[in-house]
C-alpha cells in the first residue's frame, strides 16, 4: 500500500512538474534550446590558429617560427588572428591594385615596344623607364600577394580558379624574369630582341589570363 | 486524475520524438556579384527541437560560419573576415511561432547573423518520405541590415542580398 502511494506520488510530482514546464513563455523554451546549442559551440577553435599548409613565404613571417612571431603583445589570441586578417584583406586589395596598374603599364610598353622595334629610337628612354614603373609595381604587387598573412583556410581539393590564378602567376613570374634578362643582353645583342618581346607577350598574356581567371 | 497520469505516462513511452539526421540536413547560400554567383553550402548543422506527437512546435538551428563551405578556400576565408567569425562564430535561428497549413508551415523566428538579431518570416515545406520528415525552405537576408559589409571582387561589391536555403531532415524512431 504505502508502495502504491510512493508510486503514485512521484508521477504525480513528475506530472505536476510537466505542467509546470509547458506553462512557461514559448521564448523562453526556444531559449533554451537555443542556448543547448550555443553552449556546444561557444569557440570556433579551427579559425583561431593559422592553418598548416601556407606558402614558404607567408611562413617566414607569419609562421609559428616566423620572423614576426612576437608581433603582438597580448594573448588574446582571437584579437591577433582577427588583426593578422586584417592586414591580409589590405594586402590582398593592395595586389589587386598593383595588378591593374601593372597591367596597363604592359599594355602601354606594349605600344612604346613596338615603336621601338620598328626602328623609332626617340622612345628608348621612355621603353626603359615604363620597363622600370612596371617592374616596380610587378614586385610591389607580388610582394603584397606572396607576403600576405595566410588565410583562414586552405581545403581545396579540386583545381580552383585561386589555384589557376598561382599557377599563372609562375609563368608571368618567369617571363618578367625573362624580359629583363633579355632586355640588359640587347645591347650587345640585337638578335635577342624578338626574344625579349615575346618573353614580354607571355608575360602580359598570363597576368591577364590570370586576372581573368578570378572571376570564375 | 489518475487517468491523465496513465495517459501521459502511455504517450512518454509510446511515442517517441524524431531525431535529428545532422548527416542528410545542410544550409546553403547563395551570393551574387557582378561577374559570377555562388553557393556555400554547410553540413555541419546543429538542431535542438522539440516536438508535440509527429509535429514540430519549436526549433533553434545553429551553423558555424567556418562550416560553410563554397569550393574556393579563399572565397570562405573572405567570409570570416566580412563576418568577423572570430568573434561572432555561430550563426542561429530560433522558432518563435510555427503554424502549420497543410504541407506548408508558416515559421517565425530570431535570426541571428554577424551579431545582429532581426525578426524573419518564412515558409517551411514539409514532406514525409521513408519514415523521415524532411522540411526545406527559403529565406533572404540583406547583409547590410546585419551591419555586414559587402564582400569585394576587383572592387566591385556583391548584392546586399543573400538567399538562405535549407533542409532538415528528422527520421522517427
Amino acid at each position: 500500500m504505502y508502495m502504491r502511494t510512493t508510486f503514485y506520488k512521484m508521477h504525480l510530482l513528475s506530472f505536476l512538474v510537466g505542467c509546470l514546464l509547458c506553462a512557461q513563455p514559448l521564448a523562453a523554451q526556444t531559449d533554451s534550446l537555443l542556448l543547448q546549442l550555443i553552449n556546444e559551440n561557444k569557440v570556433d577553435s579551427s579559425l583561431i590558429q593559422p592553418p598548416a599548409k601556407m606558402l614558404f613565404t607567408q611562413r617566414v613571417l607569419w609562421g609559428t617560427n616566423g620572423l614576426l612571431k612576437n608581433r603582438y603583445s597580448g594573448n588574446d589570441l582571437v584579437a591577433n588572428r582577427q588583426k593578422d586578417l586584417k592586414i591580409r584583406r589590405t594586402m590582398l586589395k593592395l595586389h589587386q591594385i598593383g595588378g591593374f596598374v601593372t597591367l596597363g603599364g604592359m599594355v602601354a610598353q606594349g605600344i612604346i615596344g613596338s615603336q621601338l622595334y620598328k626602328g623609332d629610337y626617340k622612345v628608348k628612354d621612355l621603353h626603359e623607364n615604363v620597363g622600370m614603373a612596371v617592374n616596380l609595381s610587378y614586385g610591389f604587387t607580388a610582394i603584397n600577394a606572396l607576403f600576405s598573412p595566410p588565410s583562414a583556410f586552405h581545403r581545396d581539393k579540386k583545381i580552383t580558379s585561386i589555384r589557376l590564378h598561382k599557377w599563372l602567376a609562375v609563368l608571368h613570374l618567369s617571363g618578367m624574369i625573362a624580359t629583363n634578362i633579355l632586355a640588359s643582353q640587347i645591347e650587345d645583342n640585337a638578335s635577342l630582341k624578338p626574344y625579349h618581346r615575346a618573353a614580354a607577350y607571355v608575360s602580359f598574356a598570363s597576368l591577364a589570363t590570370a586576372l581573368i581567371v578570378i572571376k570564375f | 486524475m489518475l487517468h491523465y497520469i496513465i495517459l501521459n505516462l502511455l504517450l512518454s513511452v509510446f511515442f517517441q520524438a524524431p531525431t535529428y539526421e545532422q548527416a542528410s540536413s545542410s544550409i546553403t547560400y547563395t551570393m551574387k556579384h557582378k561577374l559570377h554567383t555562388w553557393d556555400g553550402t554547410s553540413k555541419q548543422v546543429n538542431v535542438a527541437s522539440k516536438w508535440n506527437e509527429d509535429k514540430l512546435e519549436q526549433i533553434s538551428v545553429l551553423a558555424k560560419v567556418s562550416s560553410f563551405n563554397s569550393g574556393l578556400s579563399s572565397r570562405d576565408s573572405h567570409m570570416i573576415e566580412v563576418l568577423d567569425a572570430l568573434a561572432i562564430p555561430n550563426i542561429t535561428f530560433s522558432s518563435t511561432s510555427i503554424k502549420y497549413n497543410g504541407a506548408e508551415i508558416l515559421t517565425t523566428g530570431k535570426l541571428q547573423f554577424h551579431g545582429v538579431t532581426k525578426e524573419v518570416q518564412f515558409i517551411v515545406r514539409a514532406k514525409k518520405e521513408n519514415n523521415q520528415w524532411l522540411y526545406e525552405g527559403e529565406f533572404p537576408v540583406l547583409l547590410e541590415s546585419f551591419n555586414v559589409e559587402r564582400p569585394s571582387l576587383l572592387f566591385v561589391k556583391t548584392d546586399n542580398s543573400m538567399n538562405i536555403k535549407f533542409s532538415l531532415v528528422f527520421k522517427n524512431k
